[in-house]
């Protein structure tokens, strides 16, 4: 659990803040105040100066606050201490002659941590220069006795207060000035005596420059006041222009108005700045021409009056009314004088606080702004003040000339007189309307954070350093039959419920840590329940706030999830089946070693978590048969969600998996999904001999019902005739000749030897199918044996066909099945024959390639349709172009079996009308083969 | 004398059932094939035709079927010869207006019943 998302604690911590800035807001502006009222001169500035220190004391919470000034021997030295300090003798000083060169640039001297002090172990300083025109005059000097991470805010603070402070002090210093030389200075009404002597004295004692310069503007008389402003002996001057003693520029400028006095021959007064040795001065000087009795021109006398110092002071005062003007602050002079309080003075910002122009009121007291609010407190308290001639602070409600609400934080100073009467008024307004609504805002905030945290299900506390309450939420107290309030205060094992929880708070407190959190058992209403005690500090580490959640139903409901966990992993581990759990993104959530073994994925189950779906579409590629359709297919389940069972899947290396597709819906959203895979290539490899022998078993019995519906028809046919014959001849023989009755018994025998052709035919393939037919090879001469079986059909086959047989060889001795060949060849001739117009020629042909017999058969009969072709030695089919032309369909048959137990080849060309041709192809030395090779070739 | 056509295309049954039936005063007329069977089945409209169910080209109900659309021809009692012996090829012809079965091989007694039966009956209709 982290703190950070607390959304109570965060408000906590912004109101926190909020307060902290405000507090601070407000002590700046009410020291800020002090020393404007210092400046006012309502103030002592000795007084203002030390209440200046003891502020920032408490506000910054320091061990020792000072101002250094310079001394008579220009050293400076600590002026004002701040009443709060323990230790006058600390060596702050010391740092401030050390980081003298960095103060007089008026760079703040900030120190959070100084460790090389022998009788300190640690401590740290914020040394602030005070700066008037680039004059370093002083610094205020902050200390703490122990590590101190000076904060930027704070700085800024300490900055602005020492340049009001530096604003004051020189104030002070030239108001008190200007006093004194008002009253040292005599203003000096030149009475002019007949008496030179008495000139004379009066212009040496003068002192003011007086001089006298002849037409070109050469000195001719100087008094001893000039010599000393211009800085060089009489005799340097005496004879020179002011060019030759100035600077060029400031010697024209004097020159062409001495022009213009004696050009003119008038009185006139000036003033003029001179530069010299670096200094600049002003004076106030008094031109008249120096003119004879007769009327004649001499020269030009000038009285010269340094007005320097009162031309500082003017500006500074200058510079104050500015400042006073451009405040943001509205700041209003009432005339004390004056009945009812007239306002004498506003500046700008009061006309824009309020909305009213200065000649709307100037010269009325300033209640209207309360309209008719005006039964406020704060009033009270003002109007005391007022009384009693005394500053005081107060916070109004005022009304802007549109009629709407500010609040204003008004600050009222006296202004007293040299003699101590009081004159004026000064007052120092603030607008601190959006303050006023930040401080509503902040209590609501309060009472917000109140209800969350009461809303809160978890026990809330906010303990501070020395381990006691501050506060804690109405669940907690609840929880102890107790209120919130009799737990303020109280230290934090005062219902001694456990000691490991106060033991947790004050190691925390101890530690650097800002948050920590700790799992503690405790017994609330006779029951030992467990809670995550979260903690996190606040307020500069001085108090933390912690939250208790109890985790006890959750523990127990860990515990049994971890046991039904563990059962199901051992569970899909030991399951014969590869198991993969993707979540919702396609990361492996699950796999068990079998799923490992299947995929020949060489790493454990375990290192395959958190893995994305991508890294095994090369496992996929490699393995399985059709990777993109399996790709496709994937996508397909996915996008449906609906379960999918017993999908056959073909792999590379000729395995069968077959797969499972099961979502997984949590709490009704999908969140994964669980694949299963299965090897089912074994039983594939049993169904497929299954069905094997299915079709093997069908195929023998069409070939028995072929075998029923040929016999029903075959050997019906030739029984009729026998039947029909023998009939013939038991009742009418006697009517006929013998001739006749043999015809008859001739068909009898022929019709037998038909039937018992069919029935041999019926025997061989009936051996071949069960691949027992025999084969005995035997040395013969394949020519002979040809030639002797063709005179035997002729002879037996009463036919007019013409058999022409060819061999370029005279003699083939081969070794061959003798049985065999006379079934090929005398099914293909009797073939030949029987499908072919008698008289029309069969050629038979013999000849030897390559250690092969090649006979070809020819005949110019009906051919065979290429739709009957593929099944041509199939047993008991026949063409179906054969008529009535009789056949069983065993001919071709036997003759394939035979050629095919000699090893050899047989193919056929025919065409429909022209005549078929059979080619065969037998090795001449046929070997008796093994029994193995033997059962093979008949296995199927 | 009764006229009886035989449609049979295996020769030797063929000749020993014009034999059969030429001792037994009937005349008998032989086709080999459907087609000659017909023509001649019009030319001589004979009192009985005994035909062979498995024929090539035209078979024995090809034959039934041309006969019985021709008023002429239509109510000549008609005999088949089967070497099947399935009851269903019974139906078939039955269905069709055969109105006798003669399964092969048959005895002479079998086959002079049947078309004795067959000529009393028409006889008798007409």
């Amino acid at each position: 659990m982290r703190l950070a998302g607390n959304p109570f604690l965060e408000l906590h911590y912004s109101a926190a803040r909020a307060i902290a800035k405000l507090q601070q807001q407000a002590l700046q502006q009410e020291l800020i105040n002090y020393i404007v009222h210092a400046m006012q001169g309502s103030l002592v500035l000795s007084e203002v100066l030390q209440n200046v220190l003891d502020g920032l004391h408490i506000a910054l919470d320091l061990s020792s606050c000072m101002i250094f000034r310079p001394d008579i021997a220009q050293q400076m030295t600590v002026d004002y201490v701040s009443t709060q300090t323990r230790n006058r003798e600390h060596l702050c000083s010391l740092y401030h002659e050390h980081y003298h060169q960095q103060l007089t640039l008026g760079k703040p001297v900030v120190l959070p941590r100084i460790d090389h002090l022998s009788q300190i172990s640690i401590c740290s300083l914020l040394i602030v220069p005070l700066l008037y025109q680039e004059n370093y005059i002083g610094a205020i000097g902050l200390y703490q006795d122990n590590e101190r991470q000076w904060q930027a805010e704070e700085i800024k603070l300490v900055v602005a207060i020492a340049s009001h402070c530096t604003l004051a002090i020189v104030q002070t210093s030239l108001t008190e000035q200007l006093q004194a030389q008002k009253q040292t200075e005599v203003s000096p009404h030149p009475v002019f005596s007949e008496n030179e002597f008495k000139f004379r004295t009066i212009i040496e004692n003068s002192i003011h420059m007086i001089s006298l310069k002849d037409l070109q503007g050469r000195y001719l008389l100087i008094n001893p006041a000039g010599v000393k402003i211009l800085g060089r002996s009489t005799e340097e001057i005496l004879g020179k222009r002011d060019a030759d003693l100035f600077s060029n520029h400031t010697g024209d400028q004097i020159w062409q108005t001495d022009q213009q006095v004696m050009q003119k021959r008038v009185t006139r007064t000036y003033e003029e700045t001179t530069e010299s040795a670096g200094y600049r001065r002003t004076f106030q000087a008094t031109k008249f021409p120096y003119i004879s009795s007769s009327g004649e021109l001499l020269g030009i006398m000038s009285i010269c009056r340094d007005i320097t110092a009162n031309k500082q002071v003017e500006e500074t005062l200058r510079m104050f009314d500015r400042a006073v003007a451009a405040s943001s602050n509205g700041i209003v002079i009432v005339d004390a004088r004056m009945p009812d309080l007239p306002m004498i003075y506003i500046n700008p910002a009061f006309e824009q606080i309020t909305g009213y122009t200065r000649a709307e009121v100037v010269g009325e007291n300033c209640r209207f702004l309360q309209g008719t609010d005006t039964q406020q407190t704060e009033l009270y308290k003002l109007r005391l003040a007022i009384c009693e001639q005394r500053s005081c602070i107060v916070t109004l409600r005022n009304y802007r000339k549109d009629g709407t609400l500010f609040w204003n934080e008004l600050s009222v100073s006296p202004i007293r007189n040299s003699e101590g009467i009081l004159t004026h008024y000064v007052g120092i307004q603030k607008d601190i309307t959006s303050r006023k609504f930040a401080e509503e805002e902040l209590q609501q905030a309060k009472d917000q954070l109140q209800a969350v945290l009461d809303a809160v299900p978890g026990l809330v506390s906010w303990i501070n350093s020395d381990l006691r309450y501050m506060g804690v939420n109405h669940h907690l107290a609840a929880a102890f039959n107790k209120l919130p309030e009799d737990f303020v205060g109280q230290e934090i094992n005062f219902l001694q419920v456990n000691s490991r929880f106060s033991e947790f708070i004050s190691q925390f407190f101890a530690s650097r840590k800002r948050q920590s959190s700790q799992e503690v058992k405790i017994d609330i209403a006779g029951e030992q329940r467990s809670y995550l005690v979260v903690a996190q500090k606040y307020h500069l580490l001085k108090a933390a706030v912690l939250v208790g959640i109890d985790i006890t139903d959750r523990q127990r409901m860990e515990e049994e999830l971890r046991a039904t966990t563990s059962r199901l992993t051992t569970l899909i581990q030991n399951l014969q089946a590869g198991i993969l759990v993707e979540n919702e993104f396609r990361q492996i959530a699950l796999a068990n070693q079998e799923f490992c073994t299947m995929f020949q994925i060489s790493s454990s189950p375990e290192a395959l978590i958190g893995l994305d779906h991508s890294c095994s579409i090369n496992l996929e590629n490699k393995l399985f048969l059709e990777p993109e359709k399996f790709g496709k297919r994937i996508a397909q389940i996915l996008a449906e969600q609906q379960v999918v069972t017993n999908e056959e899947l073909q792999l590379e290396d000729g395995r069968t998996f077959e797969r499972d597709y099961v979502p997984i819906f949590v709490e009704g959203n999908y969140s994964g999904h669980l694949w299963m895979y299965r090897d089912i290539t074994k039983r594939k490899g049993i169904e497929t001999e299954i069905r094997k022998a299915l079709e093997k078993e069908k195929e023998l019995g069409e070939l028995k019902s072929r075998f029923v519906s040929m016999t029903s028809h075959e050997f019906r046919t030739p029984l009729t005739t026998i039947l029909s014959s023998s009939e013939l001849l038991e009742h009418y023989r006697h009517k006929w000749a013998d001739e006749k009755q043999l015809t008859h018994l001739h068909r009898i025998q022929n019709a037998v030897a038909h039937m018992t052709q069919m029935l041999n035919d019926v025997l061989i393939i009936g051996k071949a199918e069960v691949g027992k037919l025999d084969f005995d090879p035997v040395p013969l001469d394949l020519t002979d044996f040809c030639r002797y079986l063709l005179e035997e059909m002729q002879l037996n086959a009463q036919t007019q066909h013409v058999i022409d047989f060819n061999t370029p060889h005279q003699s083939i001795p081969s070794r061959m099945d003798e049985k065999l060949l006379r079934h090929i060849f005398f099914n293909l001739l009797s073939n030949a024959i029987k499908y072919s117009q008698s008289s029309s020629t069969i050629q038979f042909n013999l000849d030897c390639q390559d250690n092969y017999a090649v006979l070809t058969i020819q005949d110019q009969g009906i051919g065979i349709p290429s739709a009957d072709l593929p099944r041509l030695f199939e047993s008991f089919h026949r063409a179906t172009n054969v008529g009535n032309i009789p056949g069983t369909g065993l001919g071709l048959s036997i003759v394939k079996k035979c050629v095919d137990t000699h090893q050899g080849e047989i193919a056929v060309e025919s065409e429909l009308g022209v005549g078929t041709t059979f080619i065969v192809k037998l090795p001449i030395n046929s070997q008796v083969r093994q029994e193995a090779s033997h059962e093979e070739n008949f296995d199927h | 004398m009764k006229k009886i056509l035989i449609i049979e295309d295996e020769e030797f049954v063929r000749e020993n059932i014009i034999e059969l039936l030429s001792a037994e005063d009937f005349y008998a007329v032989g086709a080999a094939e459907g087609k000659s069977g017909l023509e001649l089945a019009f030319l001589h409209l004979p009192d009985l035709i005994i035909c062979d169910v498995l024929m090539p080209l035209i078979d024995g109900y090809g034959v039934l079927k041309v006969l019985r659309q021709d008023p002429l021809t239509s109510s000549i009692p008609f005999v088949f010869l089967t070497a099947k012996a399935a009851k269903v090829d019974f139906r078939q012809g039955i269905e069709m207006g055969a109105h006798e079965y003669v399964t092969k091989p048959f005895t002479r007694a079998d086959l002079l019943s049947a078309i004795d039966q067959q000529m009393k009956k028409s006889a008798f209709s007409t």
